[in-house]
């Protein structure tokens, strides 16, 4: 791990609507994500996780502050460019439609394709190693509708490793899936940020697979405040406890 | 002494017969009943309407035709009253001297019986030609009674007319309904429903009837009649028969007179030969514009419009009209011949009641040498 | 896949000249087929009249068919892709509202307004061209406004129906206060009618339609990035503010042009892109555009064979017909494919 911050956010306060119908959700974010780093970002429901990444995605605007991607403030740059950085796996269910695995995956080549989307030979060589690395190799010709939820969202991993961003903005990833397919892609996650160098920031519930898994943690607790840290600084400071109101925490790091 | 008894006696006798004669209405009435009023008027030509007369009564009775539906009008003299044992569907006191007609064919009659200041109201008044009635609408002596869906009743109620000649065309009774609840009484003139020029001239006996005029009605009609069936003869002689259609079309459908109609009859009558006379039908027949091209691509004329004037117009409707013969050798012509002034085509107000004259304009289209004095005057060609 | 994909290309094709050339042969006249070759290769014609039948009704209308067919097509799959809902077609967003809305200010309040004294009159085909042209911008230049100004496409599609829905309520009112034949002369052009484009407007129909044709091959690759909706389409580059205008702009050149031209064509802008999908069984807009380019034109011409009813000299509305034949069709494609599931969910 090195010290560029892949993404950086500075005095950032965001939130919904306009004049006098603002609604802050939270403010005041100073947060830094370097290279190869698994970020969770975890807190009750409500407070605001979705519009942190969903900000932090471009999706949502700003109400004030600003995000700079690998020194470039995101504003300046051009949403084909911001589509070569950052990639996202939305909680947003999509429509099948007659889509392959392949096809999907495809679709994470869009940044890098000429004006009528045709594969090259990198594009290719991208969507196989997205379908190796989330073990999906053999279903390409497979059409979505057919893909239980694990094999769907493991497909919408895949399209957003092909896109090949180095910030990966996950919400939600793991909601309504099975506990061994939680860990799978907990496992693929991990191992993008050690394998590649990816930095990987996902907003979600599990509580306990975020402490064995992340390097760092962002916590929103109930004041709205965010408390970033490492998982044995969030237990040992009681943080966790406080927040999520359990008994003293134990946790094991995992070998990876 | 006797002879003074003699006198008496006569006198009271004299007397209680006059009073029996005299002041025994029922009696006297009791013999009046549909059949009694027997002496029929001459009707000619017209199918929709018979009439009777008896003394002072008349009595006219009104067909739908098809629908089977009849309307019974027993025209009276002021201050007389029918006996209950006639069901009459209006009873109208006659002469009729304040009118309210719905429809530019009613209009003619008033013209021709010199009584177009009988005339008070008149839905639309636009669509009026007449000169004479012209100048009472500007003088505002003829009231516009209308609105976008028929008569303003209100206005009409306001009016108090002692007579509205009405009609009704399809199902909805729903004018005829108000005209009832108005109080105001009404008949129905169907001459648009006749199948003969004649037969449609004819009504204009019915307005004679109904104004106490009918004896020049009559005189009138003879004339009219007389005229057509002379140019008739004329056109009957002719040895060659040129060939016409008519129609225009909508969209891609084009609507032409049926061998049954006014347009088909009047093209026959004045020595022509209308092109579309296999297909058996009063109204008008949807074809194709192939099947019309195909007969029609090479026929000599064009007659009958609707609104276009004009080459032109024709054209910038549909560029596919510039095909016809007809219309390369600029033979169409259209009854825009005679407008009013505020924009009606004479032809529908005086068409129906003239059609000796409407047959001598074909005459003059179709064979110009039979009438070499007679200038056109519905019809016009386009330019 | 991709072989069996080009035959299947290859027949479509195949079927709409077969398709094209019956719309030729076939007509309420009869002519024989020897004579149709012989015209339509520029040979000396037997009967003249014959000749004007094919090279003046027959083939501009075919002409017609084949650009309607595939403009409302494609507009109808641009719009079902932007919305992302199956109902959609090319006349959500009000645009054929406003077309008729345009022609009935012209048929029936004209006279309110002293065009024409008008009984049957259906005011020159120029003038009728620029009043559905106007009615279809009107709506058009509303629409984008609002589009500027609301960020989600479901509010643009229910803003685009009530704009359509406000656009027939006037028609209606126009109705109520005209006269019997200005009604049904309003009511023959809502009836659709593919004969009566020729010459210099069948020109202007033909570069609309290639200019909504063209822009649709070009936005073929951000359509796919739409389809798993706006959220994933933006963060793959693409600029939705931009795409949208463009599908909005498209669809609008191509419906306001093919409505003034032939009337509200009811039907084929929404049942053909389904059928594409079920066909080639994919969602790919690089496939789709073709294939519903050339669905709709050989349905449409198709259409307009049947509407003819060979050999009568009786016609049927185009309209009729679409719905007609189309709705059973597309109901019975449905339930062999069980369900529509497979391509939106």
């Amino acid at each position: 791990m090195t010290d560029n911050p892949v993404l950086s956010t500075k005095n950032m306060a965001i939130g919904y609507g306009r004049g006098s119908g603002i609604n802050r959700v939270l403010a005041d974010l100073d947060l830094e994500a370097n290279e190869g780093q698994l970020i969770a970002v975890i807190g009750a429901n409500g407070t605001g996780k979705s519009t942190l990444l969903k900000s932090l995605a471009g999706l949502l605007p700003l109400l004030e502050g600003r995000i700079r991607l690998n020194g470039c403030e995101t504003y300046k740059l051009k949403p084909s460019k911001l589509a070569t950085l950052i990639s996202i796996v939305l909680t947003e269910r999509i429509q099948p439609g007659y889509l392959t695995v392949g096809d999907l995956v495809a679709m994470g080549r869009h940044p890098y394709t000429d004006w009528q989307g045709r594969l090259q030979k990198q594009d290719l060589d991208a969507c196989l190693k997205a379908l190796q690395i989330t073990g999906l190799s053999h279903m390409q010709r497979q059409k979505l509708h057919t893909l239980s939820d694990g094999q769907l969202q493991k497909a919408m991993i895949a399209r957003a490793l092909a896109q090949d961003g180095a910030l990966l903005l996950l919400d939600e990833p793991l909601i309504h899936l099975d506990i061994s397919s939680k860990w799978e892609i907990m496992g693929i996650l991990k191992r993008m940020t050690l394998d590649r160098s990816k930095t990987v920031i996902l907003a979600t519930h599990e509580l306990e697979l975020s402490l064995e898994m992340a390097d760092r943690i962002w916590l929103i607790n109930k004041t709205r405040q965010l408390i970033t840290g490492t998982p044995e600084d969030m237990v040992q400071n009681g943080v966790i406890s406080e927040t999520f109101d359990t008994e003293h925490y134990k946790f094991r790091k995992g070998d990876w | 002494m006797l002879r003074v008894n003699t006198k008496l006696i006569f006198f009271a006798v004299l007397c209680s017969g006059m009073f029996l004669v005299s002041c025994d209405p029922s009696e006297k009435q009791g013999h009046l009943t549909e059949a009694s009023i027997s002496n029929p008027v001459e009707i000619s030509y017209a199918k929709r309407f018979k009439a009777w007369k008896k003394g002072d009564i008349t009595r006219i009775v009104v067909n739908s035709g098809e629908s089977g539906e009849q309307f019974d009008y027993w025209l009276i003299p002021a201050g007389f009253v029918l006996p209950d044992t006639v069901s009459a569907d209006q009873i109208i006191e006659i002469p009729v001297t304040k009118w309210v007609v719905t429809s530019t064919t009613h209009v003619p009659g008033l013209d021709l019986l010199e009584i177009p200041d009988y005339l008070v109201g008149f839905p639309n008044t636009n669509y009026i030609s007449s000169v004479a009635i012209r100048s009472r609408i500007e003088q505002d002596l003829v009231k516009d009674i209308g609105t976008v869906n028929g008569l303003n009743f209100e206005s009409l109620v306001e009016l108090q007319p002692e007579l509205v000649i009405s009609y009704i065309s399809g199902p909805d009774r729903s004018q005829l309904d108000q005209l009832d609840q108005s109080g105001i009484p009404y008949v129905l003139n169907l001459d648009f429903m006749e199948e003969s020029p004649l037969g449609r001239a004819e009504w204009i006996k019915f307005i004679g009837l109904l104004s106490g005029r009918f004896e020049l009605a009559d005189s009138i009609f003879k004339a009219i009649e007389q005229d057509y069936l002379n140019l008739r003869n004329l056109a009957g002689n002719v040895r060659e028969k040129p060939t016409v259609f008519s129609g225009l079309l909508y969209g891609d459908t084009w609507f032409a007179p049926g061998a049954n109609s006014f347009a088909a009859k009047f093209i026959e009558h004045a020595g022509g030969n209308y092109s579309w006379d296999d297909q058996d039908h009063f109204g008008s027949v949807e074809l194709s514009l192939e099947a019309v091209f195909d007969r029609n691509g090479d026929t000599e004329f064009w007659i009958g419009t609707g609104d276009y004037s004009s080459k032109q117009a024709l054209a910038g409707a549909d560029p596919r009209y510039s095909h016809f013969q007809a219309f390369k050798t600029d033979k169409i012509y259209n009854y825009h011949g005679s407008i009013g002034p505020t924009g009606g085509f004479e032809y529908f107000e005086l068409g129906g009641a003239r059609p000796d004259l409407v047959l001598a304009d074909l005459i003059k289209i179709l064979h110009p040498d039979l009438l070499p004095d007679h200038q056109l005057y519905f019809y016009q060609k386009l330019d | 896949m991709k072989k069996a994909g080009s035959t299947l290309l290859l027949v479509m094709v195949l079927t709409l000249v077969v398709v094209a050339l019956m719309d030729i042969l076939i007509g309420s006249v009869k002519i024989p087929a020897a004579e149709i070759f012989t015209i339509l290769s520029g040979g000396q014609a037997q009967n003249q009249g014959w000749k004007t039948i094919i090279l003046e009704f027959r083939v501009p209308k075919l002409i017609t068919a084949i650009l309607a067919g595939s403009g409302l097509a494609i507009s109808g799959l641009i719009m079902q892709t932007m919305f992302r809902n199956p109902l959609a077609g090319p006349f959500v967003l009000g645009i054929s509202s406003g077309a008729s809305l345009g022609v009935a200010l012209l048929i029936l309040a004209g006279s309110f307004l002293g065009l024409s004294f008008s009984r049957f009159s259906i005011v020159g085909n120029w003038t009728l061209v620029l009043a559905a042209i106007s009615g279809a911008v009107g709506v058009l230049i509303l629409i984008l406004m609002i589009s500027i100004r609301v960020r989600d496409s479901m509010t643009l599609l229910i803003i685009g129906l009530m704009v359509g829905s406000l656009s027939s309520a006037l028609v209606s009112v126009l109705q109520y206060y005209s006269e019997a034949q200005q009604i049904q002369a309003f009511l023959i052009w809502t009836f659709g009618n593919l004969g009566g484009v020729h010459g210099q407007e069948l020109l202007v129909l033909s570069i609309a339609v290639l200019i909504g044709l063209t822009g649709c091959w070009f936005i073929s690759k951000p359509l796919n990035a739409l389809l798993l909706g706006e959220a994933y389409a933006s963060s793959m580059g693409v600029n939705i503010k931009r795409t949208r205008l463009m599908i909005i702009l498209i669809t609008s050149v191509l419906a306001g042009a093919i409505t003034a031209f032939c009337g509200p064509l009811a039907f084929i802008g929404i049942a053909i892109p389904h059928l594409a999908r079920i066909i080639f069984k994919t969602a790919d807009h690089r496939v789709l555009v073709p294939v519903s380019i050339l669905l709709g034109a050989t349905v449409m011409t198709l259409c307009d064979l049947a509407s003819q009813i060979p050999g009568s000299s009786q016609t049927l509305p185009i309209n009729a017909i679409t719905s007609l034949i189309g709705a059973p069709a597309v109901i019975a494609i449905l339930l062999k494919s069980r369900n529509l599931s497979k391509s939106f969910s």
